[in-house]
């Protein structure tokens, strides 16, 4: 009793795992035998022919044997956006195994990609790819089926192991700029308005008590003593002084409550498979934070991110390259969480003294057009990035869509000059983005 | 359009041979649209012998639920239909529509089993169908001279002995497909 309780127990488990029969065997089966039979006793030859090729296909193919395996190889956590990359698996197909039917990315494209149908060769199979979009995401999840001849037996399909990564933000180059340095700041890379050790000649003036003899500009002080009596008296020592170079901080403050693009009519639709709108303001306002961050951590100065949406998602000041990593993983991680419009939350603890601030938004409310004007008493420069797309679509569901657009671009004007009259510096954000030459502007007006 | 295809020469010094570099392939509804076609052409053989109604009432709903659903009975509906129809007509057995249907219900069978197994939404790579077309080749060989001896042999009737011997033989294959069938 025991025994046929198993047996029937190992027949129920046979249709479900391992290697078992399709359909294609069963028609192979009872077509092709059954019509070789049936013609066979009355004498129809057209039914063998028609039923033979089915069974001469059942002979030559024996029933597979083993149990295959798909294990994909170890991929870095954290890749580079735009970088060429090869995801691989490991397939062993075992014996008697013709297809292969795996999920794998197609070339070039994101996401795990349509199942593929490949022969069962045991070995690595591989794919290029390339991630253009940012964002925490799964690139591969090896779902698997083999098949035999003709499609006569199958093992799976079995759901692989789903691989997650983070493809940071792209860096792209931007000329650099100066920035204004901080005032409190001893050391760094940036002319200071006060004197000092720097490299920048200042001024030439009169040797006084306390001069480093090293400073004394030999060739002026002589023409000065040739000028008097020929003597080189204290009064014509001359001496040469120079700007201090000191630190500099700029905050970036992205705005992470409001994700738009140019269609009006899909700003409230949700994003299907990914976390932001490719082309969007958020992914703009994203690109744009980690190569201004890039930008400045280069040149040596301390960078420091601001989530306007959250009060805990940004990163304080800090410089070299893993801060910038670390405000890339940052931006991925905020841009996450685009939750509608809330007020805008700008700690001023966040903001060091002096530091210029940028901010990215497109500017879409008064709250933070008041929060931008109120940073410029601070005395620092305020830089707004405008990342409103330049042509907005109506929304062709209502007959009021042109009139919103119309609203929303008069608005949008008004906040933007109210933000330059309050001496913020306004720029849009596109291709080859002037905020070197604008730096460059801004310091020859301050200096002016 | 490329397919699934060895590593090119440039890699092969860093990857072992057997490594697969998958291409874009082709969409896999072309199995679909090639089990349409072929099921189109099984539909015309008894159709164009006159089997009108049985052709309209059973062969083509099973060829249109094939296309839909090609791991499911409707397949063998087909194959099953056409032999049928075909032998029901009359008519030399080694006729023309008969010698056109062995390949057609052959390919078609493959065809509807390799469809089984991919998604529509999938992809196909013309590395995979390298094996089964030489199967296809092989077995349809081995068919023509199958038909050849056929056509040779006399029409007489046929000796009670040989016909027990030819029986006996069937049921010999019958018991080695289920031997060579075993999943183990």
């Amino acid at each position: 009793m025991n025994r046929a309780r198993e047996w029937f127990k190992a027949r129920r488990a046979a249709r479900t795992e391992g290697w078992r029969r399709t359909d294609a065997l069963v028609r192979a089966v009872v077509c092709g035998l059954g019509l070789v039979t049936v013609g066979m006793l009355f004498h129809r030859l057209e039914l063998v022919l028609v039923g033979l090729p089915l069974v001469i296909g059942l002979l030559l193919t024996p029933a597979p044997v083993g149990t295959p395996t798909v294990v994909s190889r170890p991929h870095p956590d954290t890749v580079d956006a735009a970088v060429d990359a090869t995801v691989a698996v490991t397939v062993a197909p075992g014996e008697g195994a013709a297809f292969t039917a795996l999920r794998m990315p197609m070339p070039a494209t994101p996401g795990t990609g349509p199942v593929h149908l490949l022969p069962a060769v045991e070995g690595e199979v591989r794919t290029k790819a390339v991630w253009q979009a940012w964002g925490h995401s799964i690139y591969l999840r090896p779902d698997y089926l083999f098949a035999g001849q003709d499609g006569l037996y199958m093992f799976g399909p079995v759901v692989g192991v789903a691989a997650h990564h983070t493809v940071l933000p792209p860096v792209d180059p931007i000329p650099p700029g100066p920035l204004p340095p901080r005032a409190a700041g001893l050391v760094g890379a940036h002319r200071s308005a006060r004197p000092g050790d720097g490299m920048e000649l200042r001024d030439i003036r009169p040797f006084r008590s306390g001069d480093r003899l090293r400073r004394v500009d030999w060739r002026v002080s002589l023409r000065a003593a040739a000028a008097s009596d020929g003597t080189l008296a204290p009064g014509t020592l001359h001496v040469r002084e120079r700007h201090a170079e000191a630190d500099a901080d700029i905050v970036v403050a992205l705005d992470t409550r409001l994700d738009v693009d140019r269609s009006v009519e899909q700003w409230n639709a949700r994003t299907v498979g990914a976390d932001t709108r490719p082309g969007g303001s958020l992914d703009l306002g994203v690109r744009a934070a980690s190569s201004l961050s890039a930008m400045f951590l280069r040149q040596g100065d301390r960078v420091g991110l601001i989530d306007l949406g959250h009060p805990r998602g940004g990163v304080p000041v800090g410089s070299g390259r893993r801060h910038l990593q670390r405000i890339r993983h940052q931006l991925v991680h905020t841009a996450r969480r685009v939750a509608g419009s809330g007020d805008p939350i700008l700690n001023q603890a966040q903001v060091p003294k002096g530091a210029t601030v940028m901010v990215l938004s497109p500017f879409l409310d008064d709250e933070l057009v008041g929060l931008v004007t109120r940073l410029t008493r601070r005395g620092g420069l305020v830089v707004a990035i405008d990342l409103l797309p330049a042509e907005l679509t109506p929304d062709r569901t209502t007959p009021w869509g042109p009139a919103v657009v119309s609203i929303l671009r008069a608005e949008h004007e008004v906040r933007i000059r109210a933000l330059e009259e309050h001496g913020v510096v306004v720029l849009k954000w596109e291709s080859g983005p002037p905020v070197g030459a604008l730096l460059r502007a801004v310091r020859r007006r301050r200096r002016s | 359009m490329s397919a699934a295809r060895e590593t090119p020469d440039a890699l092969k010094g860093t990857l072992r041979t057997s490594a697969l570099l998958v291409g874009r392939g082709m969409p896999a509804v072309v199995l679909r649209v090639v089990i349409l076609l072929v099921g189109a052409v099984i539909v015309l053989v008894p159709w164009r012998e006159g089997a009108g109604v049985g052709t309209l009432v059973v062969l083509l709903p099973a060829v249109i639920a094939s296309v839909y659903a090609p791991a499911s009975p409707a397949p063998a509906g087909v194959v099953v239909s056409a032999a049928v129809l075909v032998t029901l007509s009359g008519g030399d057995p080694l006729r023309a529509e008969v010698l056109m249907l062995v390949p057609l219900v052959h390919l078609f069978h493959i065809t509807c089993g390799l469809a089984g197994v991919v998604p529509v939404s999938g992809r196909v790579h013309l590395s995979a169908l390298r094996a089964p077309v030489l199967r296809f080749v092989s077995v349809q060989a081995v068919m023509a001279v199958l038909i050849g001896l056929a056509a040779v042999l006399p029409t007489t009737r046929t000796h009670p002995l040989v016909e027990a011997l030819g029986l006996a033989g069937l049921a010999g294959v019958a018991v080695l497909v289920i031997w060579l069938q075993r999943v183990k």
